[in-house]
């Protein structure tokens, strides 16, 4: 996908108010087309036809239905769709359960978390390459848990997949942690393997969501 | 009545009102009131019309009375005239909704009026012999006293019958209204979690964010009028962080006490995100199988609201005890629906390393949620734990077929990207 296409984007929330906000801060940036802002899942579902967006952006806790299973619904409709769950609380564990047809491409962000604008973006184009992203705040509050695969991780790693977590790519995450992109990719090798996940081009997703998983968040 | 029992329940599945399904199965037992008593009458007088007919018969054949040339079927035919007149008799005439007393003087009637129809088929068949004029008289009598003998028998037998019914169906539609009841209240519990939960989440934690702005605004003025000390500072700092961790942690137990995150979502989701909040420092393992997420995910729920807080509060019940009286520092949570011959129950098994299953049985503040899964048909043990040191929590609770998983659209393109 080149970095030029704009991401098309579909918004369903049933507070007015924040479909607002999200509708004018997103609609007005250079790399975002708002194709949709809906009310409700009904409307959602009305309105949107596979191949409409690249991503739908779903409040979790709609008036008229929940936003996983109107995600669930338009995955099966539009396979090549990404979703994005929103909620002001913290129901990050509703990834792991998805069906298994629908797993990929999944991203949570919460609604309290202070995101920035180009963070969003991010979050939003990481969605629509299939990736899974994590809100920043609750991947950071994640513990491992004694006795888990994940609490076999060095510390190093660890930081490593809690970026990966947050969508970062590999070259975002050497920035972040000042090493280099091969000290990087061989950090992830690792951590695959001290996951026991076989690697594959879902290998990121699953040991994404090995680290909610495998983690406690008081 | 082995017919009404399906109907009934059907009736009672159909939510038809109480006094409709009391009607309906009182006049099924008004039907049954009278088949008893014309079953009973006329068979212990259809016996005696037998036996009469035969005794008389040879009676009259040892005797070798000259004069009687009447048949066994003569005999035979006469005495069940009588019986007819009975059974239509008991058949026709309410009996049940007469008092007492007022049975007495129909149920004289008929017996006479059958024993007269007895005796007069018996006159005009002549069964005796000339002369003996006085046998039919003895016949009457006796008809009579058959008759009475029997009904009285019958009337009894379907009076004890239909008393036992009408209380049986009391306490059935009792119980009926009391779990509508019971239902109506686990809604109404239900709807003020929710909303208390919420105000909690809103309101409250607003106010206490303003509250905290106001604190720290109070401080700067003071701090900028120079008429705070170290001390002073110190404190505003402990006010200021006690409201944030009240706002951010206390609240938000207490909300989550109330009606759990992902409650609304589906099983798995609520259990996965009660266990997360169990310590880092605790080995637990959670393994929910997808038989479970498959019969209650977020699309199309197979259990309700309630049947959810039912089984994540036992669940919590069952941590807490774990660690307050069972000192464990693992735990195991297993969760799957399992086929038992032709039915499937929910089963939920929470293994602990702690000190095991004591004498008291250790069910500590789990009673009314016991009862509650035991209202739904199912069970909780505590056993001690096979695969942990400790003790093992188990819930079966019997849930409705699995429906299979919505059909998939297998467009081929889907398959490439799952």
């Amino acid at each position: 996908m080149s970095g030029a296409k704009k991401t098309r984007i579909a918004l369903v929330d049933d507070q007015p108010l924040y479909l607002e906000m999200l509708s004018s801060v997103l609609g007005g940036h250079p790399n975002i087309e708002l194709v949709l802002a809906a009310a409700g899942a009904a409307e959602a579902r009305a309105n949107l036809r596979p191949g409409m967006v690249d991503v739908a952006i779903l409040d979790v806790d709609l008036a008229d239905g929940n936003g996983v299973g109107l995600g669930i619904s338009l995955r099966r409709a539009d396979p090549n769709i990404g979703i994005m769950l929103l909620s002001s609380q913290d129901v990050m564990e509703l990834l792991l359960d998805l069906p298994a047809d629908v797993r990929r491409g999944w991203s949570y962000l919460s609604k309290t978390a202070s995101l920035s604008t180009q963070s969003l973006v991010d979050a939003i184009e990481a969605t629509a390459r299939g990736e899974t992203v994590l809100d920043g705040e609750l991947v950071r509050r994640a513990r491992p848990r004694e006795g888990s695969l994940l609490a076999q991780l060095s510390k190093r790693q660890y930081e490593v997949l809690q970026l990966v977590a947050q969508g970062l790519s590999n070259t975002g995450v050497a920035e972040a942690l000042e090493i280099s992109a091969r000290s990087v990719e061989n950090h992830l090798n690792a951590i695959y393997t001290a996951l026991e996940i076989p690697e594959g081009r879902n290998a990121r997703v699953s040991a994404v969501l090995k680290l909610v998983e495998e983690s406690s968040r008081a | 009545m082995p017919a009404s029992a399906p109907c009934s329940n059907w009736l009672k599945r159909a939510r038809v009102p109480d006094s409709v399904i009391v009607g309906l199965e009182q006049s099924g037992d008004e039907m049954r009131y009278r088949r008893i008593l014309m079953v009973t009458a006329t068979g212990l007088t259809a016996l005696f019309a037998v036996g009469a007919a035969f005794q008389s018969s040879l009676f009259v054949t040892l005797e070798g009375a000259p004069h009687t040339d009447a048949m066994l079927s003569e005999r035979l035919f006469a005495n069940f005239s009588g019986v007819l007149i009975f059974a239509v008799a008991f058949v026709t005439i309410p009996l049940r909704r007469f008092s007492t007393l007022m049975r007495v003087p129909i149920v004289l009637a008929i017996c006479g009026v059958a024993a007269l129809a007895r005796m007069i088929v018996q006159a005009l068949l002549e069964v005796h012999p000339r002369g003996l004029q006085d046998w039919y008289l003895a016949d009457l009598m006796a008809g009579f006293t058959i008759g009475l003998v029997s009904s009285v028998i019958a009337l009894l037998l379907a009076d004890y019958e239909y008393r036992l019914r009408l209380q049986e169906r009391t306490t059935s539609a009792q119980s009926l209204r009391a779990a509508r009841a019971l239902e109506a209240l686990q809604a109404e519990e239900l709807r003020v979690r929710r909303e208390v939960a919420e105000g909690l989440h809103g309101t409250v934690q607003q106010r206490l964010v303003l509250v905290g702005v106001e604190v720290a605004a109070l401080r700067d003025r003071l701090d900028q009028a120079g008429s705070l000390d170290d001390r002073a500072r110190r404190d505003f700092h402990r006010i200021i962080e006690s409201l944030d961790h009240m706002r951010e942690q206390d609240v938000r137990e207490m909300s989550q006490l109330l009606y759990p995150n992902g409650i609304d979502l589906g099983l798995s989701q609520a259990v996965r995100m009660l266990m997360r909040r169990v310590p880092a420092s605790i080995a637990a393992r959670v393994h929910i199988s997808p038989r479970v997420v498959e019969y209650d995910d977020p699309a199309h729920g197979g259990l309700s609201v309630a049947e959810r807080l039912m089984i994540v509060r036992l669940l919590e019940e069952g941590v807490s005890n774990a660690f307050r009286h069972g000192g464990a520092a693992k735990l195991q949570l297993h969760l799957d629906i399992e086929q038992v011959d032709d039915r499937h129950e929910l089963v939920l098994r929470l293994d602990d390393n702690g000190v095991g299953v004591d004498g008291s049985g250790r069910l500590h503040g789990l009673e009314r949620l016991v009862d509650r899964v035991r209202d739904r048909g199912g069970v909780v043990d505590l056993l001690p734990s096979p695969v942990l040191s400790g003790a093992r929590l188990q819930l079966r609770l019997p849930v409705a077929e699995p429906t299979p998983a919505p059909a998939v659209p297998a467009s081929p393109e889907e398959h490439q990207t799952a």
